[in-house]
């Protein structure tokens, strides 16, 4: 069979630009209790928004705390169990934001059931719901190979990585996988790239990360192929 | 100086990032957008516009900007509104009603709104919509810490917010329960801006011995409008502390805006605190004095920001940029700007300030890595070509050409 630097896809991968604001909503919460309440409450955009946005925002270097439930645990009310217990929720593996939501309202309440008082955050550290508006644009980039799909990755913003690593699993039901990994299985086959970009357990890389472990991958099954 | 085209800040941002403004805004091509604040001169608000107007119209936005004009007792007005919203006790009176809506009537009738976007600027002008209402998306544009508003104040003002299709706001904290949507941009800076731009340093020692100043001892700079919400008289009794033990010079660096006619007042209590000591300069310098503000802060040793209130806190971002650690108080945009350990230090007192300068005047090393950090820092997150990105985003929003 032709090497896999040398195969050309009948379809382009074709890369979105991902841009978007923060919509706050006004609402605040000053302790766990009228959190689990907003929570009960959001619309499912503000918990898409808290639950995987938090991805994008800025971060410094290494993160402890993958959602904005937990960071605000950990540092608004300087709870380390709950900001675990709320860092250990993956809402990848939620089959819809309701499912999360559900989740969610768990953690709290049996952290609360627990304690014989309601943590509070000091004065200027509530939390504050937002939502999130955001446009998946065409972009000018196609890859039409996988040394392409190497070279763009490389290049493109890393909004752009997170619609179609992230962003990706939550479009279709069912379909828990990243639209790298789809167009790879679609135009080439079945071939171990695919099983290892869906094997990554991206929950703990930043997208810097990502992005590296990505080319990471792709270098490696264009060196084997040719070997 | 020319002014500085798009392309020159792929050098510094990446030209993808210059590439995705362009496909963005390819879906408003022509559109035309008027932005209208209260001052030309002086204060984060109009630097910001000055800047931005010349790149939204390089992208294919024909951005026009318009200010509006008002009496003394106006400006005294909105200065009230402005220290009201940051959660001071001041009275509305019946005489200052009449006088924002009085100058706000008169400028509707004199500004030209014309425009398929109207944003207006800050409360000076935000009841223009009130008078000048168009069959356009209008959209306030809120700079300041609102998130604890003198309550008399807020409900003035309010009904005139209500009447616009969206809001915006720095901090999420600061979003109000309002009728439209919200949406959060953080502000930014320009890094080709004179205020920001590289300098040699046979320049910034050209600069520093012009006020007195030499790179011998360390320096400590707090560079913003002598307002007492950005507490120069905090800043003077931590460099008091700090001077019991440690080495260094502290430099107050402000200047007057022309819709601030507290300032004055408040320079005056600053020189009457810093009175005696030779190891404090107060320097009062014109509204352009970009070059010698960034030679400033180039040379200082750590940079401070301790603000009480402050709707974003840019010279923060100015600071870090320049590779500086920055100590900063925990308020509004500065927490979002200032990591611990990471780019800085935030603070809530005036002994936590001394404690942090002498941190870092002991351990230079480590201001270093930090400072550097938090250019880094910067370069992702305040630079004006993020902020436009977010200004091509909210059109996009607002004139429902993104779908």
């Amino acid at each position: 069979m032709m090497p896999l630097r040398e195969r050309r896809a009948e379809a382009p991968f074709r890369f979105c630009d991902y841009e978007g604001l923060a919509m706050p909503t006004g609402q605040r919460a000053s302790n766990l209790r009228e959190l689990l309440e907003i929570v009960r409450n959001a619309p499912l955009e503000a918990l898409h928004h808290h639950l995987y946005r938090s991805q994008l925002r800025q971060r410094f270097e290494a993160w402890d705390f993958p959602n904005d439930f937990a960071s605000w645990a950990a540092i608004a009310l300087e709870d380390r169990v709950l900001a675990e217990k709320l860092s250990a929720l993956d809402p990848f593996a939620a089959t819809n934001l309701e499912a999360a939501r559900r989740a969610l309202e768990d953690v709290m309440e049996e952290h609360l059931d627990g304690l014989t008082f309601v943590p509070w955050g000091r004065p200027g550290a509530e939390f504050h719901l937002s939502s999130g508006l955001y446009f998946a644009l065409p972009g000018d980039r196609e890859a039409w190979t996988p040394l392409e799909l190497r070279h763009h990755l490389a290049e493109v913003p890393l909004n752009s990585l997170y619609y179609h690593f992230h962003e990706a699993r939550l479009r279709g039901p069912g379909d828990d996988s990243d639209d790298f990994s789809r167009w790879i299985e679609g135009q080439f086959g079945q071939l171990p790239l695919v099983d290892a970009f869906r094997r990554i357990d991206f929950f703990f890389y930043g997208l810097a990360e990502l992005r590296a472990r990505l080319i990471g991958l792709l270098d490696q099954a264009l060196v084997e192929d040719d070997g | 100086m020319k002014a500085p085209r798009l392309a020159d800040y792929a050098e510094i941002v990446g030209a993808e990032r210059i590439a995705v403004l362009h496909r963005m805004a390819r879906r408003l091509e022509g559109l035309s957008v008027v932005m209208i604040n209260s001052t030309r001169v002086g204060g984060g608000v109009a630097e910001i516009l000055a800047r931005q107007l010349p790149l939204l119209n390089e992208l294919g936005i024909r951005a026009r900007w318009e200010v509006m004009e008002g009496t003394p007792e106006f400006f005294d007005v909105t200065k009230a509104m402005h220290n009201a919203l940051q959660g001071s006790a001041v009275e509305l009176t019946p005489a200052r009603r009449d006088a924002y809506i009085d100058a706000n009537r008169r400028n509707a009738g004199r500004l030209d709104l014309a425009a398929d976007v109207v944003i207006v600027h800050d409360p000076q002008p935000a009841a223009l919509v009130e008078f000048a209402r168009t069959p356009v998306p209008w959209v306030w544009r809120c700079h300041i810490d609102a998130a604890r508003p003198n309550r008399a104040w807020w409900s003035f003002l309010r009904p005139f917010v209500a009447l616009y299709d969206a809001s915006i706001f720095s901090m999420a904290s600061f979003a109000r329960n309002l009728p439209h949507p919200q949406y959060l941009i953080q502000p930014a800076i320009d890094p080709l801006a004179p205020k920001n731009a590289p300098m040699e340093p046979h320049e910034v020692d050209a600069v520093l011995a012009r006020f007195g100043l030499d790179r011998s001892r360390p320096l400590i700079v707090q560079v913003s409008r002598f307002d007492r919400f950005k507490d120069p008289l905090g800043v003077i009794d931590a460099f008091r502390l700090v001077r019991r033990r440690d080495d260094a010079r502290l430099v107050l660096v402000g200047g007057s805006a022309d819709d601030d006619p507290e300032g004055a007042e408040v320079l005056r209590q600053v020189r009457r605190a810093a009175e005696g000591n030779p190891d404090i300069l107060v320097l009062d310098l014109p509204p352009d004095s970009h070059r010698e503000i960034n030679a400033l802060q180039r040379a200082a040793t750590v940079v401070v920001q301790k603000s009480l209130r402050e709707g974003f806190g840019l010279t923060v971002t100015e600071g870090l940029w320049k590779g500086r650690p920055v100590i900063g108080g925990a308020a509004g945009g500065i927490v979002v700007q200032v990591i611990d350990h990471q780019t800085g230090f935030l603070v809530h007192s005036v002994e936590g300030l001394a404690y942090r300068l002498r941190y870092l005047l002991n351990r230079p090393q480590l201001a270093e890595e930090i400072g550097t950090r938090g250019r880094e820092f910067v370069r992702h997150h305040f630079l004006l070509t993020r902020h436009l990105r977010d200004w091509l985003t909210l059109l996009l929003a607002v004139t429902r050409r993104g779908a």
